[in-house]
């Protein structure tokens, strides 16, 4: 039975499903001030969820950053330059570049993004497709990754909080 | 062709294009419309016309759009993200192709809190980009964004989509012209260039890329009024990079001749820009100032306008 199959049978008990989504929403919110879209793009976006973008872009930044800050809140920084340093850092600007995020199923928002994945809901691929180059060894791989995840989430403990700002859409 | 709009057509026939901008009045007057709409007749190829800009509450650009047909000039309705869903925006542009509207230009639209109703509530259900694929397959898949397929006639735009060569992060604005071409857009325009050099050096990086011969690209230009206009412009409008250099041109040129000097540093803009390798034309934004635009199109050498 394959890792997917046990998955996809353990969350269709109602209360491993609600309490595996309960450590991932809180996980995901300590380190990623994820927003429970449900369709989770993390892998794609250097860690950072685009969902914190007042504007919910999931493509790229609007045209409106000044000095790296967002637009709408000139003292946070814009969520699209927090993508490009890290996603750089990591190597793997081409998820920025080839990658074609589509519209978000709105159904699946406050639901979780593990489970969706498992589904077959979100046509997004395994995260340890995108996350890892193949053509790095795992072992020198999962350190830089685990290193930036914990430098994002540095940034985001010790900058200004997305969840304080007025005009945040109520997503 | 894929529209078959006068715009398409002058791209196309390799003309240097010229499109321009038309901001609807914050009334019903028709009056204003017609007014502004005998400025920019004969000199310039399409007109844009802004969906609620700022996000201040304005006249509705398709409505707009078809008074401008009527007038005998080319609309280029601008569709935002900010008011409308999926199912709003695939409805408005069924309705805007009934009309006879063939230029469409996707936005993902200013945030509410820059315009005249910072209370309401945005929706951003899709971004520019998705807007872009969508509307590309309702044109050459007759399909909704839902995957259903379209029965009868399916709306036929030239896509038109933006860029700003000037925001944040800079390296990765070619890459994200490059996703908005493959999305689906036939056309850039970009924002207001001041700063030439900085243009040209994005303008280099997207031909490396290969993408002026993927899509035509207008570089905006605007003239500025006055003194006050270019200060706040530089400082306070997100994603403008004004250059010292043209807020002083702006102070040293006395108070009854600054308006010249705009006009003046405007076509100046407009031969440079024409010099750079994949600029196909420009997109004059002559904001609340439509009455420069004969002025400008003249002494840049862009009149008379081809007829294809």
């Amino acid at each position: 039975m394959s890792v997917d199959a046990i998955l996809e049978r353990a969350f269709q008990n109602r209360i491993f499903s609600q309490a595996f989504f309960l450590v991932e929403r809180k996980m995901k919110e300590w380190l990623f001030d994820c927003q429970s879209c449900g369709n989770c793009v993390l892998s794609h976006t250097g860690f950072i969820c685009p969902m914190r973008c007042p504007k919910s872009q999931r493509n790229g930044p609007c045209g409106g950053a000044m000095d790296g800050h967002c637009e709408v809140d000139i003292s946070k920084r814009c969520v699209w330059d927090e993508i490009w340093e890290s996603t750089n850092r990591l190597h793997r600007i081409d998820l920025l570049t080839n990658n074609y995020e589509g519209p978000p199923d709105w159904r699946l928002y406050g639901t979780s993004a593990w489970e969706n994945m498992v589904a077959g809901r979100l046509e997004s691929p395994s995260i340890f497709e995108t996350l890892f180059r193949k053509d790095e060894p795992l072992l020198r791989e999962v350190p830089r990754v685990v290193f930036q995840i914990l430098r994002n989430c540095y940034n985001l403990i010790t900058g200004p909080s997305w969840r304080r700002y007025e005009g945040r859409p109520p997503l | 062709m894929k529209a078959g709009s006068n715009l398409e057509k002058v791209l196309a026939a390799g003309h240097f294009a010229a499109t321009g901008e038309l901001g609807p009045p914050k009334s019903a007057d028709r009056e204003v419309i017609e007014k502004k709409a005998g400025y920019l007749k004969g000199h310039v190829d399409a007109v844009n016309i802004t969906d609620c800009q700022t996000a201040v509450v304005r006249m509705s650009s398709i409505s707009v759009g078809t008074m401008l047909l009527g007038l005998g000039l080319e609309p280029t309705i601008q569709m935002t993200c900010r008011d409308r869903n999926r199912i709003a925006i695939q409805a408005d542009l069924l309705g805007a192709a009934a009309l006879g509207i063939k230029n469409l230009l996707c936005l993902t639209g200013d945030h509410q809190k820059f315009g005249n109703h910072p209370r309401a509530k945005n929706v951003f259900d899709l971004d520019s980009m998705q807007l872009l694929q969508m509307v590309k397959a309702m044109r050459d898949e007759k399909r909704f964004e839902c995957g259903e397929e379209m029965e009868g006639r399916e709306p036929r735009f030239f896509i038109g989509a933006a860029a700003n060569p000037f925001a944040d992060p800079f390296e990765y604005r070619p890459h994200r012209l490059a996703k908005k071409v493959a999305a689906g857009a036939d056309f850039i325009q970009t924002q207001i260039v001041f700063n030439v050099p900085k243009f040209a050096e994005f303008m280099k990086k997207v031909c490396d890329l290969g993408l002026h011969e993927k899509v035509y690209i207008l570089a905006g230009v605007s003239p500025i009024k006055t003194l006050g206009a270019a200060r706040y412009m530089a400082k306070f409008v997100p994603g403008m990079d004004v250059p010292d250099e043209m807020v002083r041109r702006m102070k040293e040129s006395p108070k009854e001749k600054r308006e010249e000097e705009g006009i003046q540093i405007c076509v100046e803009i407009i031969q440079q820009v024409r010099e750079i390798p994949g600029v196909a034309g420009i997109h004059l934004m002559a904001i609340e100032w439509e009455e420069a635009v004969p002025e400008i199109t003249e002494r840049a050498g862009l009149l008379p306008r081809p007829q294809v």
